[in-house]
């Protein structure tokens, strides 16, 4: 302002008289100087500040002021150059013109692109690391909870794993799977608030999501980064008059897939000879079954899903404000389900001067989800011969079987949540001199939860009823906060060498605790369902906390040389309260460089590459999402009480010491180098990016331990083995605008992955992926995939009696059972024979986006897709006696007629675990594909755009798979197996976007 | 303006470096977590809850109740699996056939739930002598306590496992040689030992029942650790040993002890902790939880129809009494409908029962939910689980004075519990024909009670007995169950398989 016209006043007098003071011949040249002022603007006449005017082939210039005016002492046949970050050089002569006015237009290569990364932004060239980014708008248009479940088929490198249950988040693994136990997910910054769940943020709201892939952009985040960091940007308000949008899609959800299963009188039949095999009777009279339920359809519906929004936004000069409305409504595909939630964000900035900003983005969201017991696996256990209800309306059951009738199990549950959840930050940026910014700010995520579970008294049989009503009531609640400070400078010297420097800390603390209370005796009215409704004498109670805090200091470098070359590192400190004493601290740190060839002086005259950048990156972060380690010598308070005294007396509590904690628990640190070329050919239509990495964890495991020291669980979790994933990932874009009513794009990505356990310490067997009935099926071992299965061999059917007794077979074999390979041929067949048969993890996964633009209409069309992995068919392979079967197993079994099978005969004995269940799990699916019409609306009523479209979500999936779906989540030793799952469904919706 | 973002940088770097800086930010005390470390020590009581950790363990499913089932009951010619013919239990059908395998699961708990009992009592043996101001006579007597359940777990294990790893203080998981003590199967020989020079220990330091507070009922006594070794004796064939510590128990030495008269009522809630009781499972229904787990319902009738008092408990249908058995009793013994409810039967409170999935039901794990005290939840109920009582103590007097020729107090023992069961006098008269004799009576009397199948391997008959009906015993293999597997991976293969698995 005035005091900065009086430096410049006073620089120019001291120029001049300088000037005046030393003779002309201080300048090599012999001609005359002039001095020259001027303006510089942008493409939209906004006046730029601290753009470098530069006299070419001097070391001299000067920048120009807040209003974009400079002046400069120059010789008059000089050539000035005008040069700002993200926008084209331009040399203008002199030529004697006293005034110069400027305009600069923005720079469009791609690698000038601003990238959000950790704490900050870089320009695309100067990222060192593995960033993809993806804009807000390309998971708006998928009907998805949660944003990381829109990033499936997006970037490359990301395997988004969904549920499909309504308000659950989906699985995402970042470059393959590093944490054996534990949370293999990656956190999720959102605004600065560093969180695992999502499901609060309205998609709506997304400005753009940034992954960090490579440990080099993750290490910023050091100790929270190991299995990778998802930025969330939420959207601000822009500079111009206020913009209305309102977006609304309503649709209908219904299951994609469906397992056959056998119908009442095959049922029967199979039943029958299973018992007979086992040495009992028959216990069905086929020929008076004529019920055929179809347990699976009178469990599902084709759940609805709404989505309501209202985005109001703009700004002036002094402030910028963005208001947003939703609703989501989803009505899961299993009757009774549902989840339902309101969100208002409000996110405003304030300039009470050009040195000054404070703003805040706050979220708060509100939802209610409704639970519902995962009744499918009842579904394909449960006889179809026996009705839902009976003639007289009595549920139906089969006292044969140990199975739940589904369709009553879903009536007598109720269990809902509500959760309130405020979530946001409140910042203030300082500049007190240009280039150096402080930012403070307060983050934070405050959740409450209320929980009711009521279960009536209800009497379907004896194996399936409850005599007394029991009501469980649970509140929760969660305050996190995190303070953020940090300074960065960025500076440009001498036009050619630009610093970012960022360095700043933050502490952190998250305490939580849990009420649950149960009693018993609770009327079956909603309004009733209160504790103090029921027997008080007999209430059991539930109270738990936790409370962590976290320290970290943190720092970051970036030199860039002429926009050619540019170094990179980082450094970040972390302190945990989660380790025990001593072990709270680690360091974690990042190298890297990018090189911009299409810069070089070599590359100018070439046509092919408009921009060619090679990159690499090393760096260590880690993994601390392990929660109790820090207390080595806790007292467990025991479940069971003891009564002593007998009835009179009331009973006494018991405490003992049964857990043992490593002394050495610390971080689960993962180091990795990321290596990439990026470039963009034929005038910029194409564009791609190929990138190796190679990362190896030291993982943390639940190692099992004899049951002689007495731990309760018989796990010590424990740093005990090192994983390495490794891999090539690549991507494609096309962008073609054939005319001016006609543009196209085609892109696929690609993603190898190896994974492999390198060392596990000791003797440690990492059996797991246990099936609930004694046998498991995973096994992690040196040399292979984590958590690859481990089964016995099949060896075709035995078809005589002397075949079972001339080989080693399982006790209790018959004609009709598979045969097994002796494969150490010792004539017994344990799980000494058992083989390895892969893993759940796909060698390649690869998403296709395609596209185009006609005139009014868009149309585009995401497709997924995995090869290469296995799954392990486990409701199949576990069946209590009597349950039902998939139609193809009871039509193709082996009986004495139908000896030319490759299904073994009907039983009831527990399968053995062998490769008859593992199947292919490759699959390629159609994930979206949306059709939508700009309405040419002129402007009416102030409409600047109406856009209707219709999607269907996951509408095909071509799948060798016999079940119900290949995508199946768990944890790293035990994913892959299908036991209790959730069908993919398939959504078809319509809806609009309004702009004013 | 200089000098005003000057200020602003300085106030701003105070209020940074002030906020959040204590010194303690990372040393956070864990939520609801007690720690040694605490002032646990200052609180005399807590020595009483380590103690009290030694019993819990007995409540739980994997020591007391379906695996047990499975492991001591099933097995034998007295039970079958039961249930209805697809529900297997997860692996009661094997048990039943004994075709089990080193991966069954009844034999994986009955190690676990043993073993972590035998870790409770080593921590309540370690933690106890640190309370310092505690007076020398409770810590004695607590200590006592402790080391008869330490007993009762390694004789459990003992006879079910054979050599097995002798784990007599807490491991430290960090030290190499500690861990090897939880990895080295001893010979039985050393763990009999053991268990003897714990319950010598607990029968000199422990009140008689008499001496016994109200509020300590359900608590180890003299009586209790004399009986048990005296059990043990029996096992290790060690009769003159069992001869005199029954005597003792008998004759009033170590606390008063008397049969009750009516056998019907002894597993029945009136029955509880009786005259005749010397060591029982206590347990309670309602909250907090302190009911056996499952005991009952896993044994209740299975998709019955009632009639007369028409509330019954029922349950999974699990263990029910053979025909064997129901065949064995003489023509008018007590004791069989006292053990066994038959489809048609009306029971003590009232209960008809019409129909079930299976013939007949251990009576003695039933709960009446109309006369007994019963909370509504079938899973923890206030049945306690008898361990030793007079019934048995009489026919180990009778079987080790019959083994040492003293052949007049055998029959006197055997005709008191013969009368009770509503019997006439034993015609056994000859050592081998009383033995014969003392080995059926054990069969009636301790019927269902947890006994069968180690008193069969123990005389040396369970072979020919359990083939006989069409178990898959094999002679130097069945004798003893399998190591679980888990087990001797998680121990790296430092244990070695019993022979035969």
């Amino acid at each position: 302002m005035a005091v900065h016209k009086k430096w410049t006043a006073g620089w120019l007098f001291v120029a001049l008289f300088l000037t005046l003071l030393f003779p002309a011949t201080m300048f090599a040249a012999t001609y005359a100087n002039i001095v020259i002022k001027g303006k510089v603007v942008d493409e939209t006449g906004e006046p730029m500040q601290a753009v470098s005017v530069a006299i070419k082939g001097t070391a001299r210039g000067t920048t120009t002021q807040q209003d974009g005016t400079f002046t400069i002492t120059a010789d008059e046949n000089a050539t000035l150059v005008f040069s700002f970050i993200g926008y084209a050089n331009q040399e203008v002569p002199v030529a004697g013109q006293a005034t110069l006015n400027i305009t600069l237009k923005k720079n469009a290569s791609q690698l000038d692109q601003v990238v959000i990364v950790g704490y900050g932004t870089q320009r695309k060239s100067q990222v060192v690391g593995s960033v993809s980014a993806v804009k807000g708008s390309e998971v708006t248009k998928q009907p998805v909870l949660t944003a990381a479940q829109g990033l499936q088929a997006k970037t490359p490198g990301v395997q988004v794993t969904a549920s499909g249950t309504p308000g659950a988040q989906p699985q995402l693994r970042i470059r393959g799977v590093s944490s054996v136990s534990g949370d293999a997910n990656p956190i999720y910054v959102v605004d600065g608030v560093i969180t695992t769940d999502i499901t609060n943020i309205n998609n709506s709201d997304i400005e753009s999501i940034s992954v960090l892939k490579d440990a080099s952009s993750q290490a910023i985040y050091g100790s929270r980064a190991g299995n990778g960091v998802v930025l969330v940007t939420t959207k601000k308000g822009k500079l111009g008059g206020m913009k209305i949008s309102l977006d609304a899609y309503s649709g209908f959800r219904t299951p994609t897939s469906k397992v056959k299963m056998a119908n009442g009188k095959a049922y029967a039949q199979y039943s029958n000879e299973a018992n007979i095999r086992g040495g009992a009777s028959a216990i069905y009279d086929v020929d008076t079954i004529n019920t055929n339920t179809d347990w699976f359809d009178q469990i599902t519906r084709n759940g609805i899903v709404q989505n309501y929004n209202i985005n109001i936004s703009g700004g002036s000069e002094k402030t910028t404000y963005f208001f947003s409305a939703g609703y989501f409504n989803d009505n899961g595909i299993q009757k009774g389900t549902g989840y339902k939630r309101g969100v208002i964000r409000i996110n405003n900035e304030y300039r009470p001067a050009a040195w000054l900003k404070f703003g805040h983005n706050l979220n708060l969201s509100i939802a209610h989800t409704d639970f519902k017991n995962n009744e499918f696996a009842n579904a394909y256990r449960m006889a179809p011969s026996t009705p839902v209800k009976y003639a007289d309306g009595s549920w139906g059951f089969e006292k044969n079987l140990s199975v739940a009738n589904p369709v009553a199990d879903l009536a007598y549950t109720n269990d809902y949540l509500n959760t309130l959840r405020l979530q946001g930050n409140a910042y203030l940026d300082i500049s007190p001199i240009r280039g150096l910014n402080l930012h403070s700010s307060f983050n934070f995520d405050n959740r409450n939860n209320n929980a009711t579970n009521y279960i009536p008294a209800y009497k379907v049989w004896s194996s399936q009823r409850n005599d007394t009503s029991i009501l469980k009531i649970g509140r929760a609640k969660n305050f996190y906060y995190i303070i953020d400070n940090n300074l960065t400078y960025n500076k440009v010297f001498n036009n050619d060498h630009e610093i970012s420097a960022t360095v700043g800390y933050s502490a952190e603390r998250t305490k939580g605790d849990t009420l649950n209370g149960s009693v018993k005796g609770v009327p079956n009215r909603k309004n009733l369902w209160y504790l103090g409704q029921g027997d008080l004498t007999n209430v059991t109670i539930y109270n738990d906390g936790i409370l962590v805090q976290r320290a970290s200091g943190y720092g970051r470098l970036t030199y860039t040389y002429k926009r050619k070359y540019n170094v990179s590192g980082s450094i970040r400190r972390d302190g945990s309260s989660n380790f025990p004493t001593g072990q709270k601290w680690g360091t974690f740190y990042s190298a890297g460089a990018s090189w911009i060839v299409t810069e070089e002086g070599f590359m100018k005259d070439q046509t092919i590459f408009n921009d060619l950048k090679l990159r690499v990156g090393y760096g260590r972060v880690g993994n601390d999402n392990v929660s109790g380690l820090a207390t080595l010598n806790s007292v467990t308070v025991d479940n069971y009480y003891y009564n002593f005294g007998g009835n009179a007396y009331s009973p006494q509590q018991a405490i003992t010491i049964n857990q043992i904690r490593d002394a050495r628990a610390t971080w689960e640190p993962t180091t990795g180098v990321d290596a990439g070329l990026e470039f963009t050919l034929l005038n910029k239509q194409l564009s791609g990016s190929v990138s190796y990495y190679n990362k190896l964890t030291n993982a943390y495991i639940n190692v099992t331990v004899p049951a002689t020291l007495g731990d309760a669980d018989q796990t010590v979790y424990s740093r005990a083995a090192d994983v390495r994933n490794k891999g090539v990932e690549v991507t494609l874009n096309w962008n073609k605008a054939v005319s001016k009513d006609f543009s196209y794009f085609i892109g696929g990505n690609i993603t190898f992955n190896k994974n492999n356990v390198e060392k596990v310490k000791g003797n440690l067997q990492l059996k797991g992926g246990s099936l609930n009935n004694g046998n498991i099926v995973t096994y992690t071992v040196v040399g292979k995939e984590i958590g690859s299965f481990w089964v016995y061999e099949t060896d075709g059917i035995y078809q005589t009696q002397s075949d079972i007794d001339n080989s080693a077979h399982i006790t209790g074999a018959t004609v009709g059972d598979f045969k097994y390979k002796d494969n150490n041929k010792d004539g017994t067949i344990d799980d000494n024979d058992r083989v390895f048969k892969g893993s759940y993890q796909p060698k390649v996964f690869y998403g296709i986006n395609a596209g185009f633009n006609y005139k009014a209409f868009d149309f585009s069309v995401d497709m997924y897709g995995n090869a290469g992995n296995k799954v392990f068919n486990g409701k199949k392979a576990v069946r209590l006696g009597n349950d039902n079967v998939e139609a193809v197993v009871a039509a193709n079994r082996w009986t004495s007629t139908n000896t030319n099978t490759n299904v073994p005969r009907a039983s009831n004995a527990i399968p053995t675990p062998s490769d008859y269940f593992v199947e292919s799990g490759s699959f390629f699916r159609i994930n979206n594909i949306t059709l939508g019409y700009s309405v040419p609306v002129n402007s009416w009523a102030g409409i600047s755009k109406l856009r209707v479209f219709a999607t269907a979500q996951n509408p095909i999936i071509f799948k060798k798979y016999s079940g119900y779906t290949p995508e199946l989540p768990g944890t790293a030793i035990a994913s892959g197996i299908e036991l209790d799952i959730y069908p993919v469904s398939s959504t078809y919706m319509a809806g609009f976007n309004l702009t004013f | 303006m200089k000098k005003f973002s000057l200020f602003i940088i300085t106030v701003g770097a105070a209020a940074i470096s002030l906020s959040a800086c204590k010194k303690d930010w990372l040393n956070v005390d864990a939520e609801n977590q007690l720690a040694t470390s605490d002032s646990i020590y200052k609180d005399n009581s807590n020595a009483t809850k380590f103690t009290n950790a030694c019993y819990t363990n007995l409540l739980t499913w994997a020591e007391t109740s379906f695996a047990w089932l499975g492991t001591s009951s099933i097995t034998s010619d007295d039970a079958d699996k039961g249930s209805s013919s697809g529900d297997n239990g997860s692996d009661k059908d094997q048990m039943d056939a004994i075709t089990y395998t080193p991966t069954s699961g009844s034999v994986s708990d009955g190690w676990k739930g043993n073993y972590q009992g035998v870790s409770n009592c080593n921590v309540a043996l370690q933690q106890i002598p640190l309370f310092t101001t505690l007076d020398a006579a409770t810590a004695t007597k607590l200590k006592g306590e402790a080391r008869f359940l330490r007993a009762y777990y390694y004789f459990n294990l003992v006879r079910m496992f054979g050599n097995i790893p002798l784990v007599d203080t807490v491991l430290n998981a960090d030290d190499a040689s500690s861990l090897a003590k939880g990895n080295t199967q001893v010979s039985s020989d050393k763990v009999y030992a053991f268990i003897e020079a714990d319950l010598n220990y607990a029968i000199s330091v422990l009140p008689t029942v008499d001496n016994q507070a109200a509020k300590d009922i359900g608590r180890a006594n003299k009586g209790a650790a004399t009986a048990l070794l005296a059990k043990v004796s029996l096992y290790e064939k060690k009769y003159q040993q069992a001869y005199d510590l029954t005597t003792q128990i008998i004759n009033g030495a170590v606390g008063s002890y008397a049969l009750v008269s009516d056998y019907s009522k002894i597993w029945r809630e009136v029955g509880e902790n009786s005259s005749e009781s010397l060591f029982e499972v206590q347990a309670k229904s309602g909250s907090p939880t302190s009911g056996v787990q499952q005991y009952s319902v896993t044994q209740s009738i299975r998709g019955g129809v009632f009639a007369g008092v028409t509330t019954a408990v029922t349950g999974w249908g699990f263990n029910t009494p053979s025909e064997d058995l129901d065949n064995s009793y003489e023509a008018g013994d007590l004791r069989k409908k006292a053990t066994i409810i038959h489809v048609g039967d009306t029971l003590f409170d009232g209960v008809i029962l019409k129909s079930a999935v299976n013939d007949r039901y251990n009576y003695k794990a039933y709960v009446s939910a109309t006369q007994e005290s019963y909370s509504g939840d079938a899973d923890l109920t206030n049945k306690n689980v008898r361990i030793l009582r007079m019934g048995e103590i009489y026919l180990i007097n009778a079987e080790a004075a019959n083994e040492l020729g003293n052949t007049a107090t055998a029959i006197t023992d055997v005709n008191k519990i013969r009368s009770r069961a509503g019997l006439g006098n034993t015609p056994a008269a000859s050592q081998t024909d009383l033995r014969t004799a003392i080995w059926n009576e054990r069969r009636w009397e301790l019927a269902m009670e947890h006994d069968r199948f180690f008193d069969l391997i123990r005389q040396g008959r369970a072979g020919t007995v359990l083939r006989a009906l069409g178990k898959k015993f094999v002679d130097g293999k069945n004798e003893i169950f399998p190591i679980p597997q888990t087990e001797i991976s998680a121990s790296g293969n430092a244990l070695k398989q019993n022979p035969g698995y």
